[in-house]
């Protein structure tokens, strides 16, 4: 029951039904979480396993460097239009760009090609530039994607095994590989991936 | 009191039972709301649990405090709570009414002071002995509805189990294990933080309503624009369409025309008459233009005004008084200096001052701790300041003011001051830095130290300032609301404690200036001028560069050397300075690539996980949304002066921590107790070891992920993730198979002992431990000495 992606990355950024979509997209993304969504979550917890779909998570999917990858969905606080990072003095290194400014917060912004190790490329699209904001209330982190590729459902127990050629430095945050709608997909691991901002600090 | 701090340890201040109340405090607001809220609900096992840690938090704590009664009764409350989510027990309104004014007694000891804390517990053993007594025994009928109390087990399970559903009731159990409260646990955080209230003067919530008011009316007049706008609309419609017709009948005429030119005379007039026609229609287009443009500014006018007003308003209402902080600081220095015979005036000056509640708030116990420091051991008794010829009432100064856009608060007494010579010789008796470098230490680099932990190896207890957790303590209190502390001392003469704090989210009118590239904020208040200097007015002096201004040479820096990023310009013909400094400093000079223009800003702290940041004090977001931080004058023009004096190395004190931690043990304490996570810290702090803290098991495994430790020290009931959970999920990982982990809890029953050294843990300590030395036993047996 993957759910219809809406790909809002693309070039023709300036179409109405596009940026609704966005706006669709980001809305539901900045939504809080329910006591409705709490309880369906549980719901989702306690059904049967040869059903197919206990334990599933919504993914988001997002594009850097020429890889799809995503983070669960619960990680991700919000999707927002590119926000620039300020160098901090004396502080912003290879990971750690500084601050940027994400709807009226000041966020730490941090370079995730740096963690993964990513070579980088030259951007075709910055108008499908993003940032993204993952991690707790009190300990965000921000940092660009390339583009946001809307989201998926996945069954986390179903991931392939980063196959050996993976670079090293991208296989230790990585917790397997998927397919949605026909792409193929690197999952991350959320707590890795703040665990190595967080390493950028200090 | 002799003039040493160092000697008799004085800079120990924050007391344990501080700690206690603190967390007590926490503790008994999270009891009251989820007791409120079981009574609404009794069947939600699920919000019994962390009232459940509550209560065995404050017992933990207590039992470390040593006050008995409160161990005792927060068992009691303990073991209600866990009946009620083993089902044996609900919590009926009787139960909830008990355990609420056990609550208020754990509420009536925050507000007691040491002093009276032994006449309070022996005054109220009784009432509490009746308490205890009450929750032991079964919930009292009379108060609990009859139906309710003997109501049947919940009937939770299907009445006709069957085989068929059973294996399925049961197959999701196995599977889910590893988190078996996932769902309750995320659930409980939403309600902790919803909530929180605060006070509002009502002639400001007044003003708040009033301009809110005049919002929605202003809102209502959009509506006349909305219908301008639609009459120019249809004045624009009539115009194109009047255009339009006019196109139409001129090509008829010239076609007619074309066929008989006698109609073109007649055709032509017609022509005329049109364009009149549409000549004033335009007119009249052009009139409803300016019209809707004129009502347009206006209302823009008023809204901006409008809104303006109402964020000035919603800022005033965040900030409050200063003495509304520090009421209690008068009682507190009149009941300690009796207690200690010793005569002190409190003075406090500034009391006025607007603060932003936050940061009065998070000041309150730093205050505490200094103040009650300088009654204990700044200040004198009287005898011995009339022997050296002081009056004998000391004075105890708490003086509050703006500066430059910082709430400075300042702490001084006229007690006996600090020896800076006393802290040198300090410094070299603990190995902190050789006696060479500790001999050039300059005044102000030595009274860094005493902000260092385990600079303060305060053995004795006394009474006021309990054992002695340090003034690192203090600093670090101050710098979680980005502040910064500074000690000044006179020996003999008495002693300041100097806190700089930024008032959050107050607007700072600012120069924007660009260095090396970038955009930087810096306060109007602290520039002295700003210049445009001709190149060949500067000149070499001793081998620096400097200029003269109003008679006065200005040693020139670049900014950019300080603040990074790229050389200003050399192209101009003049070099843009900001001059800082004056006052009793000397004047510096600072070149940037531009002064830009200024603005108001909001000011924001910079993010707590930055720690402070150099030369920088505070961040902003200007109009266009582009983050800009907010330059450190003070701090800016220390740096300027030491590398304009092609000094020393900055922050020596600093410098020989970073090196000496590299070479140290480091080690992870994870306790969700602030108590206990102090006296741990402490203990393995003065023996040497780098420590380092989390407050639950989540935040421990992150910790050990990011960092390098050489060890565990861990306590098994947390919320979010419990220490067996962190040990299980360490051992899985082959990085950390090998790691040594020591649980501390409060449990110890042989089972608990099992469950952790099952879970892979090497040793399991009880709480007792901290009262001999049995922890610092287990961490040497297990990864040696300190260094």
């Amino acid at each position: 029951m993957s759910m219809p992606a809406p790909d809002i990355s693309g070039g023709a950024q300036g179409t109405g039904a596009e940026s609704a979509n966005t706006d669709a997209l980001l809305r539901l993304l900045d939504r809080p979480v329910s006591a409705a969504d709490l309880r369906s979550a549980a719901d989702d917890a306690a059904l049967p396993a040869d059903t197919g779909e206990r334990g599933r998570i919504g993914i988001v999917l997002f594009g850097l460097e020429g890889e799809t990858l995503a983070l669960p969905a619960n990680f991700v606080r919000r999707v927002t239009p590119f926000a620039p990072a300020v160098r901090i003095p004396h502080r912003s290194s290879g990971v750690l760009r500084g601050v940027c400014n994400v709807r009226g917060e000041l966020v730490l912004c941090a370079d995730l090609r740096r963690v993964l190790g990513l070579a980088p490329r030259e951007t075709e699209d910055s108008d499908a530039l993003r940032t993204m904001v993952i991690g707790p209330a009190s300990a965000s982190w921000a940092f660009e994607v390339d583009a946001l590729h809307g989201i998926g459902r996945i069954n986390p127990d179903a991931l392939a095994a980063a196959p050996l050629t993976v670079e090293h430095s991208l296989g230790a945050f990585v917790i397997g590989l998927t397919e949605v709608e026909g792409r193929a997909v690197t999952v991350l691991d959320g707590e890795r991936i703040l665990a190595g901002f967080r390493a950028a600090l200090s | 009191m002799s003039t040493g701090m160092s000697d008799d340890g004085g800079f120990a201040g924050v007391s344990l039972l501080e700690l206690f109340k603190l967390e007590a405090e926490s503790h008994c607001a999270a009891l009251t709301e989820g007791l409120l809220a079981l009574e609404k609900s009794p069947g939600d096992t699920s919000a019994v649990e962390p009232l459940m840690r509550a209560a065995h938090s404050v017992k933990g704590a207590a039992r470390i405090v040593g006050l008995d009664v409160v161990v005792t009764l927060a068992h009691v409350m303990e073991e209600c709570f866990l009946n009620a989510k083993s089902g044996k027990e609900a919590l009926s309104a009787g139960r909830v009414d008990q355990l609420l004014r056990a609550v208020d007694v754990l509420a009536e000891i925050r507000a007691i002071s040491e002093s009276e804390l032994a006449t309070w517990t022996n005054a109220q053993a009784g009432r509490i002995d009746t308490l205890v007594a009450e929750l032991k025994a079964p919930v009292p009928a009379v108060s609990a509805k009859p139906a309710a109390a003997v109501a049947p087990p919940p009937v939770s399970e299907p009445a006709t189990p069957t085989a068929a559903n059973a294996p399925a009731a049961a197959s999701p159990a196995p599977a889910s294990e590893p988190r078996p409260s996932a769902v309750p646990r995320e659930a409980a955080p939403t309600a902790e933080t919803s909530g929180a209230s605060v006070r509002v003067a009502s002639d400001v919530l007044n003003r708040m309503l009033s301009l809110a008011g005049e919002s929605t009316v202003e809102a209502s007049r959009m509506q006349t624009l909305r219908v301008l706008s639609d009459n120019l609309r249809a004045r624009e419609r009539a115009v194109e369409t009047g255009l339009e017709s006019l196109r139409e009948r001129v090509n008829e005429s010239k076609r007619k025309a074309a066929r008989d030119p006698g109609a073109r005379e007649q055709s032509d007039e017609q022509i005329d008459a049109w364009l009149a026609t549409l000549g004033a229609e335009t007119g009249r287009l052009r009139g409803a233009v300016v019209e809707h443009s004129t009502r347009f500014d206006e209302t823009m006018r008023r809204v901006e005004e409008l809104s303006g007003a109402l964020y000035t308003e919603v800022l005033r209402s965040r900030m409050r008084p200063f003495s509304e902080g520090a009421s209690a600081f008068p009682r507190m220095v009149r009941d300690i200096a009796r207690q200690l015979n010793k005569s002190v005036e409190f003075v406090m000056i500034g009391g006025g001052v607007e603060v932003d509640r936050e940061i009065l708030q998070k000041l309150e116990s730093p205050l505490t701790h200094m103040i009650r420091n300088s009654l204990d051991h700044g200040v004198e008794p009287a005898e011995a300041r009339a022997a050296k010829g002081k009056p004998p009432t000391a004075i105890i100064k708490l003086i509050a003011r703006h500066q430059s856009g910082m709430l400075v608060v300042e702490v001084q007494d006229d007690g006996g001051g600090i020896d800076p010579e006393a802290i040198r010789r300090k410094v070299v008796e603990k190995k902190m830095v050789d006696e060479a470098t500790a001999a050039k230490l300059t005044r102000q680099e030595l009274m860094e130290f005493p902000f260092l932990p385990g600079f303060s190896t305060k053995q004795a207890v006394t009474e006021i300032s309990g054992r002695g957790v340090g003034l690192d303590v203090v600093m670090s209190m101050v710098q979680a609301v980005s502040g910064t502390i500074t000690l000044e001392s006179e020996p003999g003469r008495g002693t300041r404690f100097v806190m700089r704090l930024p008032v959050t989210r107050s607007v700072l009118r600012a120069a924007l200036v660009r260095i090396g590239g970038q955009l930087f904020a810096v306060p109007l208040a602290r520039l002295h001028r700003v210049a445009l200097v001709a190149r060949e007015d500067v000149t070499p002096v001793q081998g620096r560069q400097q200029f003269t201004l109003d008679d006065q040479s200005v040693g020139l820096l670049r900014a950019s050397d300080m603040l990074g990023g790229a050389e200003p310009p050399t192209d101009k013909a003049s070099l843009s300075v900001l001059v800082i400094g004056g006052r009793n400093d000397d004047l510096c000079g600072l070149i940037v690539d531009e002064v830009c223009g200024e603005e108001d800003l909001v000011i924001r702290p910079l993010d707590a996980r930055l720690g402070t940041v150099a030369h920088i004090a505070a961040a902003a977001i200007r109009a266009d949304g582009v983050p800009v931080f907010v330059v450190d004058v003070d701090d800016l023009l220390r740096s300027v002066k030491q590398s304009l004096q092609e000094g020393k190395p900055l922050g020596v004190a600093a410098k020989y921590v970073e090196a000496q931690n590299a070479s140290r043990r480091r080690i992870l304490v994870v306790d969700d107790s602030i108590t206990v996570r102090e006296v741990e810290r402490q203990l393995l702090q003065r023996r040497g070891y780098h420590v380092e803290i989390a407050v639950d098991g989540k935040e421990g495994l992150n910790a050990l992920k990011a960092g390098k430790f050489d060890l565990l020290v861990t306590d098994v009931d947390m919320p979010r993730m419990t220490g067996i959970e962190l040990i299980r999920a360490l051992r899985k990982e082959p990085r950390f198979a090998e790691l040594p982990v020591i649980i501390v809890s409060y449990k110890d029953r042989q089972e608990d002992r099992l469950a952790g050294l099952d879970a892979g843990a090497n040793a399991y300590l009880t709480k007792s431990s901290f009262h001999d030395d049995s922890l610092i036993r287990m961490v040497e047996d297990l990864i040696g000495a300190p260094v």
